[in-house]
């Protein structure tokens, strides 16, 4: 009989423990990655990572996932750089510092991002790869003419053909481009993009980049100052004395006659109301 | 009965007859009318009127505008006749001060019914930007409330005193007369006092009147606004205020000397004289007018232009032209003859000129409202024209109501005429009121 309830006992602990298991597997959820790899040109490089999941409402930011970033040294042999984690909008970047990133041509990086171990979600892993490049841009003045010369070369320094570049001005919201969207590079790598007419800034200076956004070279960024913004004056009366502004800033001359005019009147009206008052004692 | 005491009996207030009583009960009905329309105006909003995005200004500020054009005749009359020391004035300034306050107090209680809630005329006081005309508005209103009381309080003064010796064998009224006559006694004091406040408030109340008229304007003239955007609108109104304010007075004298038989006081001549003015004023309106209207129509940009077909030959042609042909052309060409100027004929005149006055005011409130001057998208189709609901028409017709009403009891219990002054023209005061008013 006893050996009987001990089985009973066993078989209700192991189904317990299945069932818990099981719920346990079913709450993992699937998280998508993201990589992409970002130089600005005289930093470090970066994987800008993203992670979300589909949840009910939708793409969700996977938030607080810790995720590993491996190198591939040898093909399917990978060493661990490094771990970050996302932030509130799944976001998470990671620097490559330069020393990991040879010189060579004909190197194609590879850099895995895994998430490993999440209590929330499976494991998941995206690889990107990509081959190192350089770029540069400065401003060029030809017969009065502002333009924006930039060059493209591969590891080595030999130029890149027939990759697109865009240039743009980088604005308080978003970056202004420059001409049409993108241009190719020619057999030097070069582009050639006239600046049109100046544009306003306010210490006269614009802050110019060139971006490459390639699937073999990654995301690589120019970013140079160039004086040759129109001086923007500041024509703002936000702080100044105007007809249209607050109570606290209303102008002087409006405090000073008005006030005159309705105090002399008020004052005329207190000496009949006083005069009332005479009548009535005299 | 002495000539004086004759005088006192016809000019000292009496009780309505029968036709009176129906007039007040009437204009009670209206007020109450008024009264429980506005109370459910408060309980649902401002969206039982048909005041939308676009006329966000109905005919609540067309009769706002209307009350403060009115009001000048206090200081057109009053003060002006007063101070020029114009002989024929004195039957007249009485009744024009009346109508002046009673005007002016609808006035300010007219814009408050525009609020929608009562309790937001309390944020135009800690919300004030003095750089707003209607700050300025809401500050020379209750100036010339002020000052339209006192005009009309200074001189009464000597009557209130004579009534309450007229009232002596009525207790009651006798007292009240006495406590508002502020014991008046008719001293040398009292005297000197009282002319030199009359001086000082008839030479006030002009400055403060066309103040009054101009920020009136500016309400509208500061505002950007196709059809108001214009440096004609303070003289446009005070001139526009000059006709209705004349010709509301000559409606309420011919009615008074009807009703109270005040034939041998209100004359003819009064009539000729106040037909002239009104005949001036007109013209001189119309001068405005023709600059208001015309030069636009030459140089008008596109919106402008709208503006102005909407109102010579569009929607608004059959009000525009009944305001300017019966409120300007007709009085001018009937008035210039002195046939025109007879007591009836100026009066059918006068009534005309206030009635196409307060639709002058509409003309230019509504229409330049449906002209947004910004461009709104997706605009639900009865935002594109304005009439006033039965709300809006109630309240209205009540503070029309309620500005006679105060007239008519102003007049039942005030003399309409002043006594003093009148004995004293005629030549029979008693030599114990022998003080010049």
């Amino acid at each position: 009989m006893r050996v009987i309830l001990n089985i009973r006992y066993v078989i209700l602990l192991g189904l317990f423990l299945f069932t818990t298991g099981f719920q346990v597997q079913s709450q993992s959820i699937k998280a998508r990655l993201s990589v992409e790899y970002q130089k600005v040109i005289g930093e470090d490089g970066n994987l800008f990572i993203n992670a979300k999941f589909k949840g009910d409402d939708g793409y969700e930011p996977s938030t607080q996932v810790k995720l590993n970033i491996y190198q591939e040294i040898i093909e399917d042999s990978t060493i661990m750089i490094g771990s970050v984690v996302t932030d509130e909008e799944g976001n998470a970047n990671y620097v490559l510092p330069k020393n990991l990133i040879v010189k060579d041509s004909i190197i194609t990086h590879v850099y895995i991002v895994k998430i490993e171990g999440d209590a929330k979600f499976k494991n998941a892993k995206k690889a990107v790869k990509f081959m190192d490049a350089n770029l540069m841009a400065e401003i060029v003045f030809e017969d009065s003419l502002v333009q924006v010369s930039a060059m493209l070369t591969d590891a080595m320094g030999e130029p890149v053909k027939g990759k697109k570049l865009e240039v743009r001005v980088q604005r308080l919201f978003a970056p202004l481009t420059i001409g049409e969207s993108s241009y190719k590079t020619d057999k030097k790598g070069q582009i050639l993009v006239p600046m049109g007419d100046s544009l306003p800034s306010i210490d006269g200076n614009l802050v110019i980049e060139v971006v490459l956004d390639h699937k073999k070279y990654g995301n690589i960024k120019y970013v140079f100052n160039a004086p040759i913004a129109k001086l923007a004056v500041d024509e703002s009366t936000f702080n100044d004395r105007t007809m249209w502004s607050p109570p606290n800033k209303t102008p002087l001359f409006l405090w000073i006659f008005p006030n005159i005019v309705i105090f002399g009147i008020w004052f005329v009206i207190v000496l009949l109301i006083s005069n009332l008052f005479k009548i009535y004692k005299s | 009965m002495t000539k004086y005491e004759e005088l006192v009996k016809e000019l000292a207030p009496r009780p309505f007859k029968k036709l009176g009583v129906i007039w007040t009960i009437g204009l009670s009905i209206v007020v109450f009318i008024g009264i429980i329309a506005y109370i459910d105006q408060i309980i649902q909003g401002q969206i039982v009127t048909n005041m939308r995005d676009y006329v966000l200004w109905g005919v609540y500020i067309s009769n706002f505008v209307f009350f403060v054009a009115i009001s000048f005749v206090g200081s057109l009359t009053a003060a002006i006749l007063r101070l020029s020391k114009s002989s024929w004035r004195t039957p007249l300034v009485r009744i024009a001060e009346i109508i002046a306050f009673s005007a002016i107090i609808m006035a300010g209680i007219t814009i408050v019914l525009d609020m929608g809630r009562p309790d937001r005329l309390y944020n135009l006081f800690i919300h004030a930007r003095l750089q707003s005309p209607i700050t300025w508005d809401v500050i020379i209103i209750t100036t010339y409330i002020f000052i339209s009381a006192l005009i009309l309080f200074f001189p009464l003064l000597p009557d209130l005193a004579i009534l309450k010796n007229y009232f002596k064998d009525q207790p009651i009224v006798s007292k009240i007369y006495a406590w508002c006559s502020l014991n008046w006694t008719g001293t040398t004091k009292q005297w000197a006092i009282q002319k030199k406040s009359i001086k000082w408030v008839a030479i006030l109340i002009i400055p403060v009147a066309l103040i009054l008229q101009t920020i009136d304007a500016w309400l509208f003239s500061t505002t950007f606004r196709i059809g108001w955007d214009s440096t004609n609108f303070g003289p446009y109104f005070i001139a526009g205020a000059f006709v209705v304010g004349t010709g509301s007075l000559i409606t309420v004298m011919f009615v008074l000397r009807k009703v109270y038989s005040l034939e041998k006081y209100i004359t003819a001549l009064h009539f000729d004289k106040m037909g002239k003015i009104l005949v001036f004023a007109c013209l001189v309106y119309l001068y405005f007018n023709i600059n208001e209207y015309l030069l636009p129509a030459f140089t008008a940009p596109k919106a402008e232009g709208e503006h102005l077909k909407e109102l010579f030959t569009g929607h608004y042609a059959p009000m525009f032209w009944f305001v300017t042909i019966g409120g300007l052309i007709v009085p001018i060409l009937v008035l210039v003859f002195s046939k025109g100027r007879k007591p009836l004929p100026l009066f059918i005149i006068a009534v005309l000129v206030v009635i196409t006055s307060w639709w002058k005011r509409y003309l230019i409130v509504v229409p330049a409202l449906l002209h947004p001057f910004l461009p709104i998208q997706g605009v639900p189709v009865e935002w594109h024209s304005y009439f006033p609901s039965m709300h809006e028409w109630a309240i209205t017709s009540a503070t029309l109501a309620a500005a006679l009403l105060i007239i008519t009891i102003l007049v039942r219990y005030v003399p309409i005429i002043p006594i003093h002054r009148t004995a004293k023209e005629m030549g029979i005061l008693p030599t114990d009121k022998k003080e010049e008013l």
